[in-house]
């Protein structure tokens, strides 16, 4: 259980996260949406105790601050929205970095079996700056999944946290990249991912956590936050969530964005 | 022709470069061996260790002294300030994640230098019970101080949140280099006879004044720091990745900057206190190695200090050679192989720089 107790958080004089509480279950994948600038990022940042926030912040019952990194490392792996390479290292070394840090760095296999899962193993030679930018990002979920292979450890559930995963990644990739993530969460881990698309947030996510300038304004299943009215508010576009007759999953087509 | 299944299998094992790298420790450690034999049977008096021992030597005592009072004190020093310049240049390179980081080109070994020099100069004025406390070691003290002072200038004035500005940082360096060599300078005015023949001397980057006494002031220092710096291989690789990404990796972040931090600072002081300014060896060691066995900075800080050490010595053979029997300061021969390395870099990489 990851759980958020009402955190504020300020950066550069300016308040960010106003007030916000929620919860993440193991076993599920938890959707973070909302608009640009509503605060996701930094909302994540907090969460995996990047920067310190105020209210309390916990994951699997221990505390969650920049002080307990070290503690956290083996039990949950982040991928940040833009992630940079200082060296050119090869893609499987960017991985190994990620695999030396986990509790399987016994496993030698391991490395090369991330790369298999999101399909890049034919490029573990390759030098990751000359990879395009949605390969690049492929390598960086591999890197994570190379530190946290398995969804649950001794001491309880392992987490994800994903910061964009399929933002720059094709639609056969998106869909690969989240599979994952839905089977880690299914497998017992919990995962947390900010989500730009709607549709891909519908299909995958468990639970939505919709947020708006700084602020939680809606949780809860797809069906329930991924609504007309929460999303024109929220957007600021007049959008119709559209009901296919198969399924009943709610789905999102733009064409439908009525001027005004 | 290649058919596929080959290149499958190829792929099917990733080219490690690991374990070159590791082989490396072997080829570089005999390497610096060699160059050590080398260095140590060439000399303007014609004296050979050879002919010391097989009794060839017309003059047993002279040969003697020379060997073990000039030779071997030069090849020690020569190997630790080689070591501490080239994992100076590696660690800072993996602090400031820039392959351009230099002591020598943004302005550390300046300031190392101007403490150096203030100490030389100003000693005087300690307090004596101060003076006899830290005796010998003031002068590779003062230039630590100076060279930490430096490093954390610069890291302060080019690095925000931790991204580091390469145009920042190596713009600060030039301010930074100039404003200490400017200070130095003055430094220069204040001081008397004696210790102005100090200064020339170590000035222009020699080998040249190598003593056991001198050495033992530098090495307790340089050895110090070199250890502290294998241990930052993997705080550094991850750092590669940015600092949000290390700390979740679960690296020390700020531990790690402020033992790189001192041990650049070590490193650099020390050497630049015995030897003076000796350049671009900071930056031609680690970037041949990353260009041959990658860029993992375990492996790569023992190689760094092996083929610094080799590097220096090498080119203290030429500083003798080249021009028998008087000799070429060592800077100059080190700047001559270096500075076309870092233009390299420079158009290799230019839009790392984007000024
Ligand atoms: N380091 C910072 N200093 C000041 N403002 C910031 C900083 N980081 C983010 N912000 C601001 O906080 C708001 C939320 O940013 P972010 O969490 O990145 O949004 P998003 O939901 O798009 O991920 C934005 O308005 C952004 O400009
Ligand atoms: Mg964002």
């Amino acid at each position: 259980m990851l759980c958020a107790d009402h955190v504020s958080l300020c950066l550069g004089g300016t308040a960010i996260l106003h007030d916000v509480s929620l919860s993440a279950r193991a076993g599920h994948l938890t959707a973070i949406a909302g608009p640009n600038g509503s605060g996701k990022t930094t909302l994540l940042r907090a969460l995996t105790g990047e920067i310190a926030a105020q209210g309390t912040i916990t994951m699997g019952g221990l505390p969650v601050h920049p002080r307990h990194a070290m503690a956290l490392a083996p039990r949950r792996g982040v991928l940040p929205q833009a992630a940079r390479l200082a060296f050119p290292f090869t893609v499987i070394e960017v991985v190994r970095i990620g695999h030396g840090a986990g509790r399987f760095a016994h496993r030698p296999d391991l490395p090369l079996r991330a790369l298999d899962h999101v399909g890049l193993r034919h490029m573990a030679s390759r030098t990751y700056q000359d990879l395009s930018g949605g390969e690049q990002q492929r390598v960086q979920f591999a890197r994570v999944l190379a530190q946290i292979w398995e969804p649950a450890g001794p001491d309880g559930p392992n987490w994800l946290f994903l910061d964009e995963p399929v933002s720059s990644l094709d639609i056969g990739h998106q869909l690969g990249v989240m599979r994952l993530a839905r089977d880690f969460a299914a497998r017992g881990g919990g995962v947390v991912a900010v989500m730009h698309d709607l549709n891909l947030t519908s299909m995958f996510a468990d639970q939505v956590v919709m947020m708006q300038s700084g602020r939680v304004v809606a949780e809860g299943t797809p069906e329930t936050v991924i609504t007309s009215e929460t999303l024109s508010a929220v957007y600021g576009c007049d959008l119709a969530v559209s009901e296919p007759p198969p399924g009943n999953r709610p789905y999102i087509l733009p064409q439908n964005a009525r001027a005004g | 022709m290649m058919t596929l299944t080959q290149a499958k299998m190829i792929e099917a094992q990733p080219r490690d470069r690991r374990a070159t790298a590791r082989q490396a420790h072997l080829w570089l450690g005999l390497l610096l061996i060699a160059v050590c034999a080398i260095s140590l049977e060439s000399g303007a008096s014609g004296v050979s260790l050879l002919g010391l021992v097989t009794g060839s030597a017309q003059d047993d005592t002279l040969a003697r002294i020379i060997l073990w009072e000039v030779r071997l004190p030069r090849i020690a020093m020569g190997a630790l300030v080689g070591a501490a310049l080239a994992v100076s240049g590696a660690v800072m390179q993996g602090l400031f994640r820039n392959p351009l980081a230099d002591p020598g080109i943004v302005g550390v070994s300046a300031g190392a230098g101007l403490g150096a020099i203030t100490a030389i100069v100003l000693g005087g004025l300690l307090p004596p019970a101060l003076q006899s406390l830290i005796g010998i070691y003031t002068v590779p003290l003062a230039a630590f101080v100076g060279g930490w002072a430096s490093v954390l200038l610069l890291y302060g004035v080019a690095t925000r949140g931790g991204r580091t500005s390469v145009a920042t940082m190596l713009l600060a360096g030039i301010a930074l280099g100039a404003l200490s060599g400017a200070v130095s300078g003055l430094m220069v005015y204040a001081a008397d006879d004696q210790q102005l023949r100090d200064l020339t001397f170590w000035g222009l980057g020699s080998l040249a004044g190598a003593t056991w006494a001198k050495l033992a002031t530098a090495a307790p220092i340089i050895g110090l720091a070199l250890v502290a710096a294998t241990t930052l291989g993997r705080g550094l690789n991850g750092l590669a990745l940015g600092e949000a990404t290390a700390l979740h990796l679960g690296i020390p972040v700020q531990r790690t900057k402020t033992l790189a931090i001192l041990c650049v600072a070590g490193a650099t002081g020390a050497a630049v206190a015995v030897s003076g300014g000796i350049g671009f060896v900071g930056i031609v060691v680690p970037h041949l190695l990353r260009l041959a066995t990658g860029p993992d900075h375990g492996p790569l800080l023992i190689n760094s200090a092996l083929l610094g050490a080799s590097l220096l010595l090498g080119a203290d053979i030429l500083s003798r050679l080249l021009i028998a029997p008087a000799e070429l300061p060592i800077g100059i021969v080190t700047a001559v192989l270096g500075a076309p390395v870092f233009l390299w870099i420079l158009l290799r990489r230019r839009g790392l720089v984007d000024l």
